[in-house]
């Protein structure tokens, strides 16, 4: 492995596809992580003002693609904290989504899905519902989904790693 | 992983030159210690641990190819 003594600017020119030093330095980084792992792919970012979207995207069919995942997400959660790390450390100031084989797509579609019947259940039984621990970034998607519901409000509560939403039925 | 643990490392900390790791090998387990610079310390381990968590979760998906444990310590 080689060390990082090159200068950015540098690292950033060297492939195609990088706008910014900082996404260039935190892709280099992410394609050392996976080929440790063990998967031979490729890792792009698509990025606009506020977001910087990266995607991993192996060749094939690959044995090594769960360990990349992990269970819930939790690796593909790793990844993305560090991302996150490496690129408010370039005074990067937007936020880093890491997905690998739409992952975080059928993630968010589950999300949906659980706070719809936790909505549905507050609704008809008149009682608050507590899902179970999540992370930030599913919390979001659950209030997200929740926000504009007419008959719920959403709550979080609890500390990390066991902050909990609760879905609340309101008052008519 | 000794690698990919410095490389993690570096990425995230102010003097990378005082990154050390050494690897402690068992038949079952790896031991890995980071070491940084103290200023560095809280930024490898981060709010609550967050970053560390994240470090230990990489390096635990990298270690399973080779069946082995891995544990990271991280030393001050």
């Amino acid at each position: 492995m080689d060390d990082d003594k090159r200068e950015p600017e540098e690292i950033a020119g060297s492939q195609s596809h990088r706008g910014s030093v900082s996404v260039g330095k935190t892709i280099r980084l992410l394609e050392a992580v996976i080929k440790q792992i063990g998967i031979d792919g490729k890792v792009e970012a698509f990025e606009d003002s506020e977001i910087v979207k990266i995607v991993i995207d192996s060749n094939g069919e690959n044995p090594a693609l769960g360990l990349l995942i992990g269970k819930h997400g939790e690796t593909l959660d790793a990844i993305q904290t560090i991302a996150n790390v490496v690129l408010r450390r370039e005074g990067d100031k937007r936020k880093v989504f890491v997905d690998a084989e739409q992952y975080r797509k059928r993630r968010e579609s589950i999300l949906r899905e659980i706070a719809e019947r936790a909505a549905e259940k507050a609704i008809h039984t008149g009682r608050s519902v507590l899902l179970r621990p999540m992370n930030s970034y599913d919390r979001r998607i659950v209030h997200l989904e929740l926000c504009n519901n007419k008959s719920v409000y959403t709550e979080s509560e609890g500390e990390e790693p066991n902050r909990k939403i609760r879905v609340i039925p309101k008052e008519q | 992983m000794k690698e990919l643990l410095e490389m993690l490392a570096k990425a995230i900390v102010d003097e990378p030159d005082q990154v050390k790791v050494s690897a402690v090998e068992g038949e079952k387990s790896i031991i890995l210690q980071l070491s940084v610079s103290p200023n560095d310390i809280g930024k490898v381990i981060g709010k609550q641990g967050r970053i560390a968590k994240a470090i230990r979760t990489i390096i635990k998906a990298s270690a399973v190819k080779e069946g082995k444990k891995v544990i990271v310590e991280i030393i001050d």
